[in-house]
């Protein structure tokens, strides 16, 4: 008997009935779903009014609506194709491309209102926001990579922080007042890195495949 | 298993030991349908998986990797991790690229991690010696006492038991060592170096 032989003894003697994990696409959707009713949940003490069909809202705000959902989306089903060995994670490329759109969106907001471009706004309260939202949703994502124990958790997981963090600043633009200042946008900002990072950091033990034999 | 390795540590002809299941070729083939049955739970389809995998996944890490001890190294953690992820693969779709994107993944981990130990660390066998740790001392004592030394190097693979049993208990230099072995000198350290990783880990358990 070789060494190969002796663990391919013991790996077919533990070969178990599994449960086939369900295409990404699938997945992704689900997850959507559930995200967004725990991320509302988790905001919900928060009472902030949904405003986007209030008076303030506009056509950049209905388009950094989308465009943050679209990307979230696309984020996270990116995510989870990185659990399948050997399929490409082809949302990621639209991800990015949402991303920068909801970037230019919210910078033209920051433009074409001058509200007060140094003051502090509701700057505080939209981090509290994003980051309670995300929590639930994190959770959530390291329970589905964590099942699927992606090749590269630490790629998995960044993109899985993503898709959370721009699904927050989703919710929030439809609760906030679109009326972005710098110091309140660059407190969103600040709050979807701590989001992406908390994701990756946190998740990691969770969603690496663990060391050792079968 | 027949015998994968021949004398001279190369890969033999494959034929596989268990029958296999009804209607079930080994073939490149048939692995998306044994797959499928041992995500079922069938051990034989399994294990004839893995018997027909062994010769292609080598292959596929001696593309990327050199150094034999490293290569068995990968073959096995690419089986554990095959093992492990054996869930996210879907029958509908081609077996190969499952593979190999676990095998690819698992060879550029291992190079990864030699290139950081070649770094960052230096190996000197007789600083084990020269700088013992005393206050290990008694529970090694107590573990040869119980007699689980041998049982601590079974759970080491034949290449790396012999180079310990070289090495550590018959005081041989690296040199006579690789001599008596047919092993390069770095490949020797590699297996030394594993082999007293592993054994702390288990010591470690194990105490």
């Amino acid at each position: 008997m070789t060494n190969h032989s002796e663990l391919i003894e013991t790996l077919s003697r533990s070969a178990e009935p599994v449960q086939r994990l369900a295409p990404p696409a699938r997945r992704a959707l689900v997850w959507f779903m559930i995200c967004a009713a725990a991320g509302w949940i988790a905001v919900w003490p928060m009472r902030l009014p949904l405003s986007l069909f209030g008076g303030t809202s506009d056509t950049l705000s209905l388009l950094a609506l989308g465009t943050a959902i679209l990307a979230s989306l696309a984020a996270i089903h990116a995510a989870l194709r990185m659990g399948v060995p050997g399929l490409r994670a082809n949302g990621i490329g639209f991800a990015m491309a949402g991303a920068i759109a909801w970037l230019g969106f919210c910078l033209a907001e920051i433009v074409n209102r001058r509200w007060g471009i140094w003051s502090l706004g509701e700057g505080a309260y939209c981090f509290t926001f994003i980051v309670v939202c995300s929590v639930p949703m994190m959770a959530l994502a390291i329970v589905a990579l964590n099942r699927a124990r992606p090749l590269h958790p630490n790629r998995a997981l960044l993109a899985a922080g993503f898709g959370i963090a721009m699904l927050a600043a989703a919710f929030l633009s439809a609760c906030h007042p679109f009326r972005l200042d710098v110091v309140d946008f660059t407190m969103h900002l600040a709050a979807m890195s701590v989001v992406v990072a908390m994701t990756a950091l946190l998740g990691y033990r969770w969603v690496k495949i663990p060391a050792g034999k079968a | 298993l027949n015998a994968f390795r021949n004398g001279d540590g190369g890969i033999s002809q494959f034929t596989p030991a268990t029958p296999l299941p009804s209607g079930i070729a080994s073939g490149p083939a048939a692995w998306p349908a044994l797959m499928a049955a041992a995500q079922d739970g069938d051990k034989a389809a399994y294990r004839t998986l893995l018997e027909s995998l062994l010769p292609v996944l080598t292959r596929m890490v001696r593309k990327r990797i050199s150094n034999p001890a490293l290569i068995e190294d990968v073959v096995q953690d690419t089986l554990m991790t095959l093992h492990r992820i054996r869930h996210t693969y879907d029958p509908g779709r081609p077996f190969l690229p499952w593979l190999s994107a676990i095998a690819s993944a698992r060879a550029i981990d291992a190079l990864r991690r030699h290139g950081r130990m070649s770094a960052r660390e230096i190996h000197d066998p007789n600083a084990f010696e020269a700088y013992p740790d005393d206050r290990h001392s008694e529970p090694e004592n107590a573990l040869a006492a119980r007699g689980e030394v041998a049982h601590l190097l079974a759970t080491l693979s034949p290449r790396q038991r012999r180079a310990i049993e070289l090495v550590k208990l018959h005081d041989m230099s690296l040199v006579e060592a690789a001599g008596e072995t047919g092993f390069s000198i770095p490949a020797l350290k590699t297996l030394l170096h594993r082999a007293i990783t592993k054994l702390r880990s288990v010591g470690g358990q194990s105490t």
